[in-house]
């Protein structure tokens, strides 16, 4: 078969016969940090008072980056010396003698004696299957973006120079004779299970997080199965935690709420609420961003040349692992906007398109509210569904010249409905040609900094002509639900409060 | 490996000049586009699958879908020629001629020659307007308008890049599947790698004359790809469209296949005909999509469907159910 469509047929033929089994390590001082958490978790039940919630950030990041990371625990790298100072500075003001206290005294003492410890349980895990694979086909996939530099020097500094996967991107490597996954199988894509990429797939884990369990497809009812046999090499001991309560989970809602309260305080009253889906970004960064069908993020992809296009993406098929372009600094995010304005002859057609805004958003009270005026302008024959959206001073025109038509009608500027239109195609070309001038300008930045660098700190930021302040982020995690929000608060990013994502 | 190859499915893959059997995801993928391509009526299919990668399958599914497409229709010559008469003179039209090759030129009219009808037109040369020639009724079906806004070409083209594959994969003439247009099935997806998986030249089909080596764009006939003026079966909606565009004559398109969750987030309430929706299974957005997926199936009147072609092979999860309209 030629090439394409073997590769296709070897993952088909990976997906039915690929072996996929885990084997575990032991690290009894890792299980006492987790159990501290869990005990502090289920005394305050989600509200702890501030000392107890950054103590079990703490306890919740060194158990996530031990059982994570494959290196020496007292790696700097793991950054876990950084953690017991400040741990070791909350625990002596606790002042009581609960057994809650207590079990936090014993993991402080567990974590402070696995920063003076060499040991690498999990690492010496991954080079005993290695050594038993043949290495110029094999590959090592991790869990979290933390340490991947370091984990790749330390394989080669042992002689074992295999390529090392994010979770996120083994779907897009070639297949391997061995891969090995660092973690439980719950902390990676489902599809290493039932789409294995390799003819042998290892994970390493501690024995404490139990045995796997089985595995399910995507779509509940189908007419055939994906789930596949996962074999244990191990009996877990008495001391079991759950793969879920270690991974980094934050309070979505809690974090939603709070940046939109502070968000408010520095808003109008009248700045409306809108409907946005919160992202995480690296560096504890945090930003929220609209999902509708006209709203559109940067987005920095490598192409298969290794070169880096910047594009335009709808922010609903960003996800993790993803590189996003936001504004920095202060400044407002519509750079676009002030670009078009500035530099390609927009601004003195503004007036014109604060005049149907101004327009619609009068017919809209006057109709008795939303909902009234989506009424009456489905009657018109527009596709009253996007109304919200073109209430929005962001938005510039209708796709359909006819809405337009029908949205002056219903707001009483019929007559004027063709110049303004005019005008708004030019703000259109001039948005388009913006977008254009600061892609290419944002490509030769990247080009410039090295996509391997961004992709290794997870943030860069860079100057460019005419937008100021720029910074491309690396997409660490998605709320699965969207918030109400101010709307001055989208595409703006923001500092999240500290341990709330705790890699 | 795949030398024996089952008599059913005439598609098959390159094993350097011979041809092996195509693997058993890739034809029941090929079936069930077939299969989805008759499914008209009162109910409309949409099913969803995964698989451990994406490569080929929606294409495969399109070429079920122009195959299956192309059996069930029947040609009404007396009506054709009724059509042709009835178009203004120096309408672009295009005909298959007895080299097999495609021709263009411009409609005169019709006249009427010993008793008989006739089509009367001219061919565009690369000298300029050629001899005015005349076609009885009886052998009109082979030409065709051209479409809107395309133009007459010079000289003449060849109808597929490998005809010999073309007919035998489709199991018909070849004017019969390049001769004429008719969109019968959409690619929704990214359009670089579409281009990609339907210009491989890895499959294989054998005829009397031998074994062929070609690639899916011969029988998926994708506009997109295809030169000005040759006739197409199917077209391609880059994923990132928020709308079906307006130059797509839905009438005929017997099954869209999303190609990925982005397309499917987009366009589903938009695309016609039948619906499937290939998802990678490492896709990051696949498990959102999914969800989409099953909430239609809440919010719609449906009724469960079993498809002929019979449960997936290893590796690939199916779903399908059938909305009632």
């Amino acid at each position: 078969m030629l090439e394409g469509m073997s590769t296709a047929h070897e993952l088909f033929t990976l997906a039915e016969v690929g072996e996929v089994y885990v084997e575990a390590a032991s690290c009894p001082r890792v299980y006492q940090i987790v159990r501290a958490r869990r005990r502090l978790r289920t005394t305050f039940r989600g509200e702890p008072p501030a000392v107890w919630a950054r103590i079990e950030g703490i306890l919740a990041a060194a158990a996530w980056r031990l059982s994570t990371i494959p290196l020496p625990h007292n790696t700097p790298a793991i950054g876990l010396q950084p953690l017991e100072n400040e741990i070791a500075l909350l625990v002596p003001g606790l002042f009581d003698s609960s057994e809650l206290t207590a079990e936090v005294a014993t993991a402080q003492e567990a974590l402070a004696a696995l920063c003076d410890s060499g040991e690498n349980p999990l690492g010496d895990l991954v080079l005993a299957i290695l050594g038993t694979a043949i290495a110029a086909r094999s590959a090592v996939g991790l869990a979290t973006r933390l340490a991947l530099g370091p984990v790749e020097d330390w394989l080669k500094s042992v002689g074992m120079e295999v390529p090392i996967l994010l979770r996120d991107r083994i779907g897009s490597a070639p297949p391997f004779e061995t891969l090995v996954l660092v973690g439980s199988p719950r902390w990676f894509p489902a599809a290493a299970l039932t789409a294995p990429r390799a003819d042998s797939t290892c994970f390493v884990q501690f024995d404490w997080l139990g045995s796997p369990r089985p595995t399910e497809g995507l779509l509940p009812g189908a007419s055939a199965g994906v789930a596949r046999p996962m074999r244990a090499t191990f009996s877990a001991g008495a001391h079991t935690a759950e793969p879920d309560e270690l991974s980094p989970a934050p309070n979505w809602e809690a974090i939603s709420a709070r940046a939109a309260a502070t968000a408010r305080v520095r808003t109008s009253a009248a700045e409306p609420d809108v409907e946005a889906r919160l992202l995480v970004l690296a560096g504890e960064y945090g930003v929220f961003v609209e999902e509708g069908d006209e709203s559109d993020l940067m987005v920095a992809v490598a192409a298969p040349d290794g070169s880096i296009e910047i594009a335009r993406r709808s922010a609903r098929t960003v996800v993790p692992g993803d590189f996003v372009v936001l504004r920095s600094g202060g400044s407002a995010p519509d750079y676009i906007r002030q670009l078009a304005d500035e530099r390609f002859g927009a601004a003195r057609y503004r007036a014109h398109q604060r005049r149907w805004k101004d327009a619609l958003r009068a017919a809209t009270a006057g109709a008795g509210g939303f909902s009234a005026a989506q009424r009456e302008l489905k009657r018109r024959g527009a596709r009253a569904a996007n109304l919200r959206y073109w209430l929005r001073d962001a938005s510039i025109r209708t796709r359909d010249p006819s809405d337009f038509r029908a949205i002056c009608e219903f707001s009483g500027i019929a007559s004027e409905a063709g110049t303004i239109w005019t005008a708004m195609e030019h703000i259109f070309g001039a948005h388009i040609e913006a977008g254009f001038f600061i892609r290419q300008r944002l490509e030769e930045a990247v080009e410039r900094i090295g996509f391997g660098e961004i992709e290794r700190s997870g943030r860069s930021d860079f100057e460019i002509e005419g937008c100021g302040s720029m910074s491309i982020y690396r997409v660490d995690g998605r709320s699965p639900a969207t918030a109400r929000v101010p709307e001055d608060l989208l595409k703006h990013p923001f500092q999240l409060e500290a341990g709330v994502w705790h890699e | 490996m795949f030398l024996s190859r089952g008599a059913a499915e005439p598609l098959g893959v390159a094993e350097g000049a011979m041809i092996g059997t195509l693997p058993d995801w890739a034809a029941w993928v090929v079936r069930v586009g077939e299969e989805l391509s008759r499914v008209r009526g009162e109910y409309r299919v949409w099913m969803a699958i995964t698989a451990p990668t994406r490569l080929f399958l929606a294409c495969l599914a399109a070429a079920g879908a122009v195959r299956g497409a192309i059996h069930a229709e029947h040609q009404d010559q007396a009506g054709h020629f009724a059509s042709l008469a009835g178009l203004p003179p120096d309408t672009p039209i295009t005909w298959v001629g007895t080299d097999g090759m495609l021709r263009s030129g411009y409609l005169l009219g019709t006249e009427v020659d010993h008793g008989v009808d006739c089509l009367v037109y001219r061919q565009r040369t690369y000298a300029g307007i050629g001899p005015t020639t005349k076609r009885l009724r009886t052998h009109c079906e082979l030409i065709q308008p051209m479409d809107p806004g395309a133009e007459p070409f010079a000289g003449r083209r060849p109808l597929a890049l490998c005809p010999a594959f073309a007919r035998a994969v489709a199991g018909v003439p070849l004017e019969q599947l390049a001769g004429r247009s008719r969109l019968t099935s959409l690619l929704v997806g990214e359009a670089t790698t579409l281009e990609i998986d339907l210009r491989a030249s890895v499959f294989a089909a054998e005829d009397a004359t031998g074994t062929h080596v070609g690639c899916l764009l011969d029988v998926v006939r994708a506009r997109r790809f295809l030169h000005a003026g040759a006739h197409f079966r199917s077209d391609i909606i880059p994923s990132v469209s928020t709308d079906v565009p307006d130059d797509i004559d839905a009438a005929h398109v017997a099954l869209t296949v999303f190609d990925g969750p982005q397309g499917f987030l987009r366009l589903r309430d938009a695309a016609p005909g039948n619906l499937l929706f290939v998802i990678d299974r490492w896709s990051p957005s696949s498990a959102e999509a999914v969800g989409e997926f099953l909430r239609e199936r809440a919010v719609r009147s449906t009724e469960d469907v079993e498809l002929e072609a019979g449960p997936p092979p290893a590796g690939i999860e199916a779903i399908a159910w059938a909305e009632v309209s």
